[in-house]
């Protein structure tokens, strides 16, 4: 307990700081605006008050100053009205906006829990006030402060300087002894109860700007012994961390280059064996011709030989010597490599630190929250929070605290029953909810939310399920409670009946999974009927690395998160069944379904004529997809890179990294990806297509020939041959039907009016889409020179009509396609 | 005599030729005096087009060498690239102003630009210089001629360059990818 008391208090100050710092954002803005800035500035000022007062909002809800939390709202509520133009500015809004600040900032001052009842009703009528503004409903007085107002807005500056030592004598009491307030309040009260004048009291605006400034001068003092630490915003943290992970690649790129360095020492073994003989031999030669040189005049071609001799064994201990070099070099690299990766590690460890805190600091808002919406239902709750003093990466914690709060309304909401229910179920009246944060293996945290209540709704999931999948009934026995159960996490899909202010609306475990997912993690649930539902998250504890698997797919690399792949099989073409018009693979004895990720992505179809597929075998959610890729590279450690505040998200891609090499490398979305696909079979799978059309599709040849009778007697030999035969009568024709249809292969005659055969070979050479296309030439210039234009011009084969014989072309065909 | 001519003529000359440039320079500053707001110009090409932002939402410029593509992606983002750590996309604004033209862009500079918290990079083929842009004398009017999203070109000028807002392009919500499956 004490320890919570203590964090309390930490956390309570930390507050203090933010929302002294939001306050005088709000003051100053406040005070821009009414100086009647041009309109875009006037826009972006709302903005920046809007938001802060937004995020003051959801400071003081945090930590339960729920009087803080309702003024902020209302606040707010003005604030979009007039950002929407439903309002005006006009003085008394400016007045109701500032007498705001002051209400909060004295409302700050408060150092117990319990505030006067004054105050509390002055909170309610500010609050009641706010609304009206914000309804455009004039007060009744405002006659009089019009007449105030115009004046100040003009000579802002001058009354600013005048007022302030008024109002500081009364801003410094409070500060001064804790008695003083109640004086305050006492005046403030007396205010209250004459609502009207008490508008117009407050109104000088520079009253608010000097009250908040005086504040975060006095604040630090009571801060400043409590403990050594300073504010650093989030921002710089996240520069400093992105330039820690940045030194990470540095050691890729290091351990990258050692490897490097050791594959092409281990050629020199190579070297070694093959030319150990020769140098043997050669060492003998030259033994024997240096011998005969001492008896007799060696021959020019002895000299020769002995020559090559010599320098073999000279290229011989040439070669040892840069082995030599490069051995040290490797020694060297490695020892750096050492070096780097022990003190980029602990740099990354002690930034990671920085940004790492307790799971309470999350997790201490829950049990009030928890007790309130218990209170809304009528329902009775026990809430337990275990392991919350578990340090996590900040940037999750702050990633996790929507969908755990989505998570713990629906246990309160659907999981925990009414008591009378309860009671004739022979429960305990009070529910019990739990929020358990262990450690995994693997540097992951599990975070449990159960409760002991009724239990998810099965049945209904799979009536819905089989409603919005339009399945037969026969198919819906197949489908497994878990895929059911899994089915929660859709959007759109609630089993409640109701939709309630707080869940229902079969968003919010959608976004939960979303989110989770996003920071790497994973979400599932089990239920027992009438005793529990339990879900069960998966964290990463920090988002800096994950082990990934680097693949290409149509010349494109990505990173695919190596936990979320099952297996990566080599798949033969023939083993591909279809079943209801879907391609699958038989895995593990399961049939699964085939998709390429070429098409969810929208990237050029490569054209694959192996006899076998590369298979990545995804799972998600209990569904296993098999996705078709082009192949592996590596498996490696990648960091995931955020992407920037213009990508806020996209379609089945989740981030970036950047490797070894400083490529930066997308990462794919997994459960997107399972989405994409659910659409695209839907149509139709092109895997299919492609085993098609490689292995019995009939291939279509373009034959493009001026005359006639060429024209046809190549027709009838392609046709006879079992291609299909398309013509045209010239090169220009040829290259517009080229573009029409599609082609396994072009046979072309060389002298033809508009476009020749070497023109055409060049345009299709050229044509980015068609230059993979082979070309053969059919022609009687039987020339060298000719021969040559048209390898020039790039055809794959050049036939002369006057050998021309069916066999030798239908031979060239089938090599080239 | 001859050299005494030739200075002579030197003299005249001269003080004709000081005369006409103080003519030449005298015209500009009158000019600029009455030709208004201008803002501080940097100017890029880009697909044979010719562009200026104002320098002032400029944070950097930089070289790169590869972009990588980023797939189910708006046409204008060319892709992604690694600046320091942090990824930043890059835009062709050319694509994104619906301007037809040919795609082929050169790998080269890249114009980082900065406003509201949303950090990105502009395509170039080429950086040709920073010069001062007096808004006057843009044509505003442009609607009639292009197609392009609200305000994001200030004016085109009489030699055709294409002045971008960036601030008004960077808060265009268009520019924000946010897709979901």
């Amino acid at each position: 307990m004490d320890n919570k008391e203590e964090f309390l208090k930490i956390i309570l100050a930390t507050f203090r700081a933010e929302a002294d710092e939001n306050l005088n954002a709000m003051a100053i803005h406040l005070i821009e605006l009414e100086k009647n800035p041009p309109k875009p500035r006037q826009d972006e000022l709302s903005e920046i008050i809007y938001r802060v007062a937004h995020s003051l909002k959801g400071a003081s809800r945090s930590v339960n100053l729920t009087e803080i939390e309702s003024i902020c709202h209302a606040f707010e509520d003005v604030m979009s009205a007039i950002r929407d133009g439903e309002i005006d500015y006009s003085p008394q809004v400016f007045d109701a906006l500032h007498q705001t600040i002051d209400i909060i900032t004295e409302l700050l001052d408060y150092q117990s829990d319990d505030i006067g009842d004054e105050l509390q009703v002055k909170i309610s009528e500010h609050v009641d006030m706010l609304t009206m503004v914000e309804a455009g409903i004039e007060i009744e007085d405002l006659g009089v402060s019009r007449t105030n107002k115009p004046k100040q807005p003009k000579p802002e500056s001058k009354p600013q300087s005048q007022e302030v030592p008024i109002a500081q004598p009364k801003d410094s009491k409070p500060v001064e002894d804790i008695p003083q307030p109640k004086v305050r309040i006492e005046e403030q009260q007396a205010k209250a109860e004459e609502i009207k004048p008490e508008i117009q009291k407050p109104k000088p605006k520079p009253k608010p700007k000097p009250k908040t400034k005086p504040k975060p001068g006095s604040k630090p003092q009571v801060k400043n012994t409590s403990s050594e630490t300073i504010r650093i915003s989030s921002k710089k943290l996240d520069t400093v961390l992105a330039q820690a992970e940045e030194m990470l690649s540095i050691k890729l790129r290091a351990i990258q280059h050692s490897k490097n360095l050791k594959s092409t020492l281990t050629q020199f073994s190579t070297w070694h064996k093959q030319s150990f003989a020769i140098l043997q031999a050669a060492r003998n030669v030259n033994i024997i011709l240096q011998k005969k040189a001492s008896q007799e005049n060696l021959s020019s071609d002895e000299t020769k030989i002995a020559n090559l001799a010599q320098h073999l064994e000279w290229i011989n201990s040439f070669v040892s010597n840069v082995e030599k070099e490069l051995n040290d070099l490797r020694d060297f690299s490695v020892e750096e490599v050492h070096s780097i990766s022990s003190k980029i590690d602990n740099l990354l460890g002690d930034v990671k630190e920085l940004i790492a805190v307790p799971f309470s600091t999350l997790s201490m808002v829950f049990p009030k929250m928890v007790r309130d919406i218990a209170k809304d239902l009528e329902k009775e709750v026990d809430f337990i929070i275990q392991g919350d003093d578990i340090r996590i990466d900040r940037r999750i914690l702050e990633k996790i605290r929507t969908p755990l709060i989505h998570i713990l309304r629906n246990s309160i909401d659907y999981g925990v029953e009414m008591p009378d229910v309860r009671i004739e179920k022979g429960k305990d009246v009070k529910g019990k909810v739990s929020l358990s944060i262990e450690r995994l293996e693997n540097n992951k945290i599990g975070v449990t939310v159960s409760d002991d209540g009724s239990g998810i709704n099965v049945d209904k999931l799979r009536k819905l399920y089989i409603a919005k999948h339009d399945i037969s009934e026969e198919d819906a026995d197949k489908i497994t409670d878990k895929e059911c159960l899994s089915y929660i996490f859709q959007s759109g899909i609630s089993t409640s009946d109701i939709v309630t202010d707080l869940s229902g609306r079969g968003l919010g475990l959608a976004i939960a999974q979303q989110e989770i997912q996003l920071i790497g993690g994973s979400i599932d649930v089990e239920t027992v009927a009438n005793e529990s539902t339990t879900f069960r998250i998966k964290l990463p504890l920090s988002i800096v690395t994950f082990r990934g698997i680097l693949i290409e797919v149509s010349e494109e690399m990505f990173v695919i998160p190596t936990t979320m792949v099952e297996r990566v099989v080599r798949v033969k073409k023939e083993t591909i069944k279809t079943v209801e018009a879907r391609a699958t693979i038989l895995f593990e004895g399961e049939v699964v379904p085939l998709i390429r990720i070429s098409e969810i992505l929208q990237l050029k179809e490569k054209v694959d004529k192996s006899a076998f597929i590369h298979v990545a075998i995804f799972e998600n959610g209990n569904k296993k997809i098999g996705f078709v890729i082009d192949k592996v590279i590596s498996e490696q450690e990648v960091l995931v890179k955020n992407f920037n505040k213009q990508l806020q998200r996209v379609r089945n891609i989740l981030g970036a990294t950047i490797l070894g090499s400083g490529r930066v490398v997308p990462i794919l979305n997994i459960s997107d990806l399972f989405k994409s696909s659910n659409k695209i079979s839907s149509t139709q799978s092109t895997v299919y297509d492609i085993v098609d059309s490689e292995e019995d599709k009939v291939k279509s040849i373009l034959v493009v020939d001026d005359s006639i009778t060429s024209r046809t007697l190549l027709k009838n030999i392609l046709e006879a041959a079992g291609y299909n035969v398309t013509t045209a009568i010239d090169g220009l024709e040829g290259f517009t039907k080229l573009k029409e249809g599609s082609y396994a292969l072009v046979v072309s005659d060389v002298e033809m009016p508009r476009l020749d055969g070497f023109g055409l070979t060049a345009r299709i050479r050229a044509d980015k889409e068609f230059s993979e296309v082979p070309v053969i030439l059919v022609t009687s210039l039987s020339k060298r020179e000719h021969r040559e234009k048209g390898i020039d011009a790039g055809a794959n084969a050049y036939i002369v009509k006057s050998n021309f014989d069916q066999s030798n072309l239908l031979d060239i065909i089938q090599r080239l396609i | 005599m001859e050299t005494e001519d030739t200075e002579e003529l030197d003299r005249i000359n001269k003080e004709e030729i000081l005369r006409e440039r103080a003519d030449l320079m005298q015209v500009p500053i009158l000019e600029t005096t009455n030709l208004g707001k201008h803002i501080e110009g940097l100017f890029f090409m880009l697909s044979g087009e010719k562009y200026a932002i104002d320098s002032t939402s400029v944070s950097e410029v930089i070289q790169i060498s590869e972009i990588t593509p980023l797939p189910c992606t708006p046409a204008f983002l060319r892709g992604i690239i690694n600046l320091r750590g942090k990824i930043l996309s890059i835009i062709d604004i050319k694509s994104f102003l619906n301007l037809k033209g040919d795609r082929d862009v050169k790998l080269n500079k890249v114009i980082i630009v900065n406003h509201n918290d949303i950090e990105i990079g502009i395509l170039t083929d080429e950086i040709v210089g920073n010069e001062k842009i007096y808004l006057d004398t843009l044509q505003k009017n442009l609607s009639t001629i292009i197609d392009i999203p609200e305000n994001i070109v200030v004016g085109v000028s009489e030699e055709n360059l294409i002045v971008i807002d960036i601030q008004k392009l960077l808060s265009n919500e268009k520019i924000i990818v946010n897709e979901h499956v």
